[in-house]
């Protein structure tokens, strides 16, 4: 029994070109720039957000998005790609620690950022190359693998880690301000290049993966290149949101990176909605703020947070935003037929 | 010292073969990686504590209870969550994820974090094999998966039912276009994988503790035996789990104990790379 | 001058059976060429072999000067030869223009003919050259089974290929619409310059449509020639009432 071609179940896929024909959308004089236009002022709130309330929301805001970077790559292997990585936690990890040992060896912030990005792209992609031939559960199991790979180094690797007891990290930004406005810029930058690859050939080649690999590869599509390029890049992500996590907590241990983190954080792009911008931000409200939010006790909130796991995905395939597609166009048949 | 961690090895390798078989039977049929089996067994494993020392059942009557449970619950996944997703493999790790949650988390709140211990009337008691010892749980544990798997062996050989799973785990088209309805097929896999889930609780909860993430790790090491032996072959499981558990057994004499479960990685590794297919696939049909 | 096609002899086999056991055979440039045999003959592992689907055990694919058996799928397209598949298969959630696009972004060079003269603004006059005019913003699940079959081939030459395999074109379809596959085939040849390789099961569609038909079976050529050389020779008729 064949593995049915990866991702045949996402929604909609990003890009212009496949979509059905539908009703204008508001403000599309404005052309793509209504898009980026929108993530900015969607970066401007989050900003004030983050700045302007008080120290727990804000915290909970923070790891939002700095969740929502990580999602964003995983979008572009899992979303866009079809392919089930539950990886993304290690290359979290890798930018967290590549950053945090640079800085303590007294590396300025941007080469730290640049080992960070660098570390993470190398770690994706020796990861995917050693995938390359798996697919569908296989794939997913194998990147589950390097994930808890990744978590038994960090433990056991004493001399560089520190083990069990991690690191302090040394702090780069002059303020939480200057963090605060780091991390909104590069969540909006983060959705804005998700945006861009979906509507560019990379990202067509990536659905085109999704939708049907072989017969990709028949209408000359290099496969094997295009995915392996789509990790690599998700990885990046991962990597930079793990630079700004270290920042944010201040100190780092394995336990912030189990593998379980990477397991999660592609719960959290299926129920925001894979393949979809905005997905990522949404499931990562869900997943890492509600629990936080509702401040549920450690085990009726893990289980409640399962069971909506479940829910979610088996009610609304496409995740929330499908859900609030759905919802548009009820509204809007309902306008129209007044 | 080298006999010796062969027993233990065997002890292990057979832990791993009893999951890597329910897990290998539920992916033959519809092609989840069930998670959830961890929480089956850690729920498995509180139901026979719970049944023999809170109600007062005799001990092999709780464990035929708990063994039970984990059919039932097993069951209960395929039917409230898997069947919903079975065409949508990008879906299946959620909800696998979903369930492990949600039932790691019921034995938390129904039972509490503490590790507690499953006490079999032969506890304390020690087997000597000429020059090694090997303690009657582990005895348990063997017997228990021998047993088991025969028992699997002859169902899926020589009952209808076994021929119908085996047909559809080769092909689900033609099975379906023969009459054979997948729909009980799925129930019944995911019942003797919640037996076999039962059976691990029954022989793991002796040998360590009882505590709602118990069967976590145990399960990584059952993945690894799955993609060893090949995804969908009970017999690749079988031996995969064998061949893991001396391996990982040796390595923890002669390596090092903390890098035990990394041996298992590493070997996890080389099969995916040099034999994608499992170590003792037949074809390559799973894989590109 | 090395021929357009060459095929020298080529085999593969799966598990111990030689599904294609040392073919031979060349076609020319701008033919239509039909291979038909028995069922389980070896025609479709033949076209997996031409496209790059499979990599032969031995023997050589040549297409003009260029070696084509040691490349993959997507190179194999580039160097173009495109080809269908039995089953319909299509990006079928999407229209059918995104479809052709994905065949338009192939990295095939350009080929300085009629086909680029077509392509130059847009899929819309390739749709309509294979019979499916105003097609394009459909979504191809809601196309009919023709017109499936029909768009499966529009996106495989909208890689520009110099050379287009048709895995069983016909299949599903009606008498009426198999005529319609059969002009559309016919155009792509005559207006675009396509050279054109149908593996069919179905005799008729390929005699009146085939320059040249190659019979096989058991992963042999069994006979070459025009259509009516091919219907007489008694292996032939032989193979096919299975005696």
């Amino acid at each position: 029994m064949a593995i049915p071609a990866p991702g045949s179940d996402t929604a909609r896929p990003l890009g212009s070109l496949p979509l059905p024909a539908r009703a204008r959308p508001p403000l599309a004089w404005l052309g793509p720039a209504r898009d980026y236009l929108g993530l900015v002022l969607l970066g401007v709130v989050l900003w004030l957000l983050l700045s302007r309330t008080n120290a727990f929301y804000s915290s909970v805001l923070a790891s939002i998005l700095i969740w929502t970077i990580a999602g964003s790559g995983l979008n572009i292997i899992a979303g866009l790609g079809g392919y089930p990585s539950l990886v993304q936690g290690a290359f979290y990890a890798i930018g967290a620690y590549g950053a945090t040992l640079a800085l303590m060896h007294g590396w300025p912030l941007w080469q730290a950022c640049l080992l960070a990005i660098a570390a993470s792209a190398f770690a994706g992609f020796v990861i995917g190359l050693i995938l390359s031939r798996t697919r569908g559960q296989y794939f997913a199991i194998g990147t589950m693998f390097f994930g808890v790979v990744v978590e038994i180094v960090l433990t056991n690797w004493q001399s560089l880690t520190n083990g069990q007891l991690g690191l302090d990290v040394p702090l780069a930004f002059a303020s939480m301000d200057q963090l605060n406005v780091a991390i909104a810029v590069t969540t909006i930058v983060s959705l804005m290049l998700v945006r861009l690859v979906g509507r560019r050939r990379f990202g067509l080649r990536l659905m085109t993966i999704r939708e049907d690999e072989d017969l990709a590869e028949h209408l000359g599509v290099p496969t094997a290149r295009i995915k392996l390029a789509g990790f690599v890049v998700s990885a990046i992500f991962g990597g930079v949101a793990g630079v700004l996590i270290a920042q944010y907590n201040g100190t780092i241990s394995p336990a912030l990176f189990d593998y379980y983190v990477g397991f999660v954080m592609f719960v959290a792009l299926s129920v925001g909605g894979a393949g979809r911008i905005l997905g990522p931000l949404l499931g990562s409200v869900f997943i890492v703020g509600l629990p936080d939010i509702l401040n549920l006790s450690s085990g009726i909130g893990q289980l409640v947070v399962g069971l909506i796991f479940v829910v979610v995905i088996i009610v609304i395939p496409g995740g929330f935003m499908s859900a609030i597609d759905g919802a548009i166009a009820f509204v809007t048949k309902r306008r129209g037929r007044r | 010292m080298l006999l010796q961690a062969l027993v233990s090895g065997v002890v292990l390798g057979s832990l791993f073969a009893l999951l890597a078989v329910g897990l290998t039977l539920v992916y033959g049929v519809m092609e989840v990686p069930n998670f959830a089996q961890a929480g089956v067994i850690t729920l498995a494993a509180y139901v026979m504590l719970w049944l023999n020392q809170t109600i007062g059942w005799p001990f092999w009557l709780a464990v035929a209870g708990g063994v039970l449970a984990g059919g039932v619950l097993s069951v209960l996944t395929e039917r409230f969550a898997y069947r919903f997703v079975r065409t949508r493999p990008l879906a299946a790790p959620v909800v696998a994820l979903g369930l492990l949650l949600v039932l790691d988390n019921s034995a938390l709140e129904l039972w509490g974090g503490d590790h507690v211990s499953l006490s079999p009337p032969y506890a304390g008691d020690v087997l000597y094999l000429g020059p090694t010892t090997l303690p009657a749980v582990g005895a348990a544990m063997i017997l228990a998966t021998v047993v088991a798997l025969l028992a699997l062996h002859l169902l899926l050989k020589h009952t209808r039912t076994g021929r119908a799973i085996r047909a559809v785990s080769q092909n689900p088209e033609a099975a379906a276009i023969l009459g054979i309805r997948l729909e009980r097929q799925y129930v019944i896999a995911f019942f003797i994988s919640g037996i076999l889930a039962g059976v691990a609780a029954f022989a793991y909860g002796p040998m360590y503790a009882v505590f709602p993430y118990m069967a976590d790790e145990v399960l990584l090491n059952a993945f690894v035996v799955v993609i060893l032996g090949g995804l969908g072959n009970v017999w690749g499981a079988v031996a995969g789990g064998l061949l893991l558990g001396i391996l990982e057994s040796l390595s923890a004499v002669y390596l090092s104990a903390a890098y035990q479960t990394t041996v298992g990685f590493t070997v996890l590794l080389l099969i995916i790379v040099l034999r994608p297919a499992g170590l003792f696939a037949t074809g390559a049909r799973r894989v590109a | 001058m090395s021929p357009f096609l060459a095929v020298k002899d080529l085999s593969k086999s799966f598990g111990g059976v030689h599904a294609v056991a040392g073919m031979d055979f060349a076609v020319d440039a701008g033919t239509i060429c039909g291979i038909i045999g028995p069922n389980g003959s070896g025609k479709t592992t033949l076209l997996g072999l031409l496209s790059g689907t499979y990599r032969p055990d031995q023997g050589t694919i040549h297409l003009g000067d260029r070696r084509l058996d040691r490349l993959p799928a997507h190179r194999t397209v580039r160097a173009g030869v495109a080809r269908t598949f039995q089953t319909t298969r299509l990006f079928a959630r999407w229209t059918l223009n995104a479809n052709l696009a994905v065949g338009l972004a192939s990295e095939a060079p350009a080929r300085g003919g009629a086909i680029d003269a077509l392509l130059k603004d847009g899929p819309e006059r390739l749709a309509a050259l294979v019979g499916l005019p105003g097609r394009g913003a459909m979504i191809c699940s809601a196309l009919s089974n023709a017109e499936q079959r029909l768009a499966m081939i529009a996106v495989a030459v909208a890689t520009r290929p110099l050379l287009l395999l048709l895995d069983e074109p016909a299949v599903g379809m009606s008498p009426n619409e198999a005529l319609g596959l059969a002009q559309a085939i016919r155009r792509i040849r005559d207006e675009l310059g396509i050279t054109v390789l149908i593996v069919e099961h179905n005799m008729h569609f390929m005699m009146g449509l085939a320059d040249r038909i190659l019979a096989m079976a058991a992963g042999r050529k069994l006979a070459e020639g025009t259509p009516t050389e091919v219907r007489r020779n008694r292996q032939v008729i032989d193979a096919y009432l299975g005696a």
